[in-house]
């Protein structure tokens, strides 16, 4: 088998934040320690907004990946927000229009499908679904193509482009057993393709100590419970202000913590501190320290911090509408889930207050993570799907 | 300490959520400012989630779609002094009239509601009647053949042209020896965590429901058609369609049906899988039917005793 394998993602980079991005670089740095030649082909840009070319243009060797980064031709269509509102209207969208809002969506980089086309070797992975480089460069690819698709129920999964983007893909990697069923349903041709539910390898890469993670982020010592990932309204950070505030009002004591960059803050609330981006150093520490890590979002096709934060033994709290989430609850036995006010205020007591069931879930947790997504148990399943694609 | 099982932790985490939903519910019914407060954060969540973020969860929709169906005439008013005083004086000009429109607007999605829930009973009554409801956590998975079976399998199919499709493949037991013996061959089961120890061992296995892989074939796609497993908790409609499909999927083939006999099965299996899963026999005559070569083999395994082989051909 030739083992060769190039990305293909919109963004790519350590700094780059985002489960996709996050989700590729983690595949392709542990491959290429395993003996892999990886690439990556990707834009320059950092921001997910703008799109605007932030990296040099040019190939770099990355932690050993070969990363090509590509300039973008135009930023994100300011008026897309417009577009978008037309398009997901529920009336029919034609083809044209839907290639369209993908372009204007961006990252627009025809450099970069030129560079897709020209890959000659190994097996190509577009990551995630959604954006230009996927949609026309699976298209453009001379080698088998393996989709990590990373979709969630959105409005854009039903624009008739996607037809041809997962009838094109030689194999597909799904996050979730969820996820498989949201894309056999919308994409019943899916069904006669190899594909595999992969997840993402989940392992404690960086130090876990949460005494330590108390002291560098002042966070005291009372116990918290803690949102870890972007402060944006559409990952339900608001939703979560706002139900844990009136939790608090309730209860009267209550501390939630939101870490991670701020991409739409939410309104000061007592008992919410924001603590903006942690350094990855004091990441697990952080999760440790916490007596319940919440995910209040209803889109993920994975969610990484959930399992992260069962593998370090923290137990979770999460929207139960998000299946690939619950999955990982039920599977495990390592979390709660909420699908309402009532029941997140009950569940989310208990959990604080409650050290055994916090242990029992931590323990349940802890032991699915390992079993399910450690690089060993990931990679089997991954290169045995790569193995057929070749 | 001992680590506790998969089961008993199954059942303490359905135990620890059955008490917070109780627990949830007297809360909402002591308390309607939270009720209120449902209503809200739900109906901001709606905005943020589109339709479709609740995938299957059905039963959770039409807990929702009652609960909002409610239109709640009492604005908050909020706590600022000068403005809650403001907002109190609109909403007592509008009350009789705002309390007029949503009368009739709560009186017809109650309605609606209601018509929904019947539609929804009514059908769950038809899935128990025609036993396609979902008993899968009541009832074992349906145990994986025997080496046995898999070399009967094996040597029926062992000079086979074309490739061939091990539907309900599980672990790969049926794959193996036909893998070994060098045959084109893959399976599909729709257990994701089953398939993977044949997975690792280097078989072509893929996660996906074998009814539709089936379903999705062209015509003439593979040379033979090996259904087990998801066989057996099929009713006779969907048996006929898995007839059908298989026939046009193999053109002058083989399709091979190891299936368990109903006859055999246990109460607790019998009553569970009622209406679910056709004896060998009934198989045979199926194919029969449509002009294929039936025969029945017989093998080694007391649970699988009689595999039905049909040839196009």
């Amino acid at each position: 088998m030739n083992r060769t394998l190039t990305f293909v993602t919109p963004r790519y980079g350590a700094d780059v934040l985002g489960g996709a991005e996050q989700g590729a670089r983690s595949y392709a740095v542990r491959m290429v320690k395993d003996g892999w030649t990886v690439r990556v082909i990707t834009s320059c840009a950092l921001d997910i907004v703008t799109w605007e070319d932030h990296y040099e243009a040019g190939t770099t060797v990355e932690e050993g990946v070969e990363v090509t980064r590509c300039q973008v031709r135009q930023q994100r269509d300011t008026n897309l927000d417009a577009l978008s509102a037309r398009l997901f209207s529920g009336k029919p969208v034609s083809e044209g229009d839907a290639y369209d809002w993908i372009d204007r969506q961006g990252p627009d980089s025809p450099d970069l499908l030129d560079a897709v086309e020209a890959v000659s070797d190994g097996v190509i992975a577009p990551y995630p679904y959604l954006y230009q480089p996927t949609v026309r460069g699976i298209q453009r690819a001379k080698v088998p193509t393996c989709l990590h698709a990373a979709s969630h129920p959105e409005p854009p999964l039903s624009l008739p482009v996607f037809e041809t983007v997962f009838g094109t893909a030689d194999g597909l990697v799904h996050g979730s057993r969820a996820e498989q069923n949201l894309v056999l349903s919308r994409f019943p041709v899916a069904a006669e393709k190899p594909q595999v539910v992969l997840g993402l390898p989940i392992e404690i890469d960086a130090p876990c100590d949460a005494d330590e993670a108390r002291r560098a982020l002042s966070l005291g010592d009372e116990p918290f419970a803690v949102y870890l990932g972007r402060l944006d309204r559409g990952k339900g950070v608001h939703d979560l202000v706002e139900r844990f505030g009136r939790f608090r009002q309730r209860r009267g004591s209550g501390r939630l913590l939101l870490a991670g960059p701020v991409i739409d803050r939410p309104p000061e609330t007592v008992g919410v501190e924001v603590l903006g981006p942690v350094p990855a150093e004091h990441k697990y520490g952080l999760l440790a320290a916490a007596d319940v890590l919440i995910n209040p979002s209803p889109h993920e096709s994975f969610s990484m911090v959930v399992p992260e934060a069962m593998l370090v033994g923290t137990p979770v709290l999460i929207n139960g509408w998000c299946e690939p989430m619950r999955e990982h609850c039920e599977n495990s036995a390592g979390g709660l889930w909420y699908t309402g006010v009532a029941d997140f205020e009950v569940a989310l007591e208990k959990l604080l207050k409650d050290s055994s069931l916090r242990a029992r879930l931590g323990a349940g947790g802890s032991t699915y993570v390992q079993s399910m997504f450690s690089w060993d148990a990931v990679r089997t399943r991954y290169e045995a799907l790569l193995e057929r694609l070749a | 300490m001992t680590q506790p099982n998969a089961t008993d932790s199954q059942a303490y985490i359905n135990r620890v959520r059955a008490e917070i939903e109780a627990e949830a519910e007297t809360r909402r019914r002591r308390d309607p400012e939270l009720q209120r407060q449902e209503r809200e954060i739900e109906r901001a969540w709606i905005e943020v989630a589109p339709p479709g973020a609740a995938g299957s969860q059905g039963e959770l929709l039409l807990d929702r779609a009652d609960r909002l169906s409610m239109i709640d005439v009492d604005a908050p008013l909020g706590t600022k002094p000068g403005i809650r005083q403001l907002k109190g004086s609109i909403r007592k000009g509008v009350y009789w009239y705002l309390r007029y429109v949503t009368d009739q607007v709560n009186a017809l999605n109650n309605v609606l509601t209601r018509l929904l829930r019947r539609f929804d009973e009514r059908i769950s009554s038809l899935e128990d009647a025609a036993a396609v409801a979902d008993v899968g956590g009541l009832v074992d998975p349906v145990p994986e053949p025997d080496g046995a079976v898999a070399d009967t399998v094996a040597s029926i199919l062992a000079d086979h042209a074309g490739r061939v499709v091990v539907l309900g493949c599980g672990s790969g037991v049926l794959v193996r020896p036909l893998h070994d013996a060098g045959v084109a061959v893959h399976g599909v089961d729709v257990d994701a965590l089953a398939i993977l120890p044949g997975v690792r061992s280097g078989l072509d296995l893929r996660a996906g429901e074998p009814a539709s892989h089936l379903a999705a074939a062209r015509a003439g796609e593979f040379g033979a058609v090996v259904a087990a497993g998801f066989v057996e908790d099929l009713g006779p409609a969907a048996a006929q369609r898995v007839v059908e499909q298989a026939i046009a999927a193999v053109g002058n083939g083989t399709v091979v049906i190891a299936t368990g006999d109903p006859a055999d099965r246990d109460v607790i299996d019998r009553e569970l899988r009622v209406g679910r899963g056709l004896s060998p026999a009934t198989w045979a005559y199926l194919f029969g039917r449509t002009g294929a070569t039936v025969d029945l083999v017989e093998t080694a395994d007391p649970r699988l005793r009689t595999l039905v082989v049909a040839r196009l051909a």
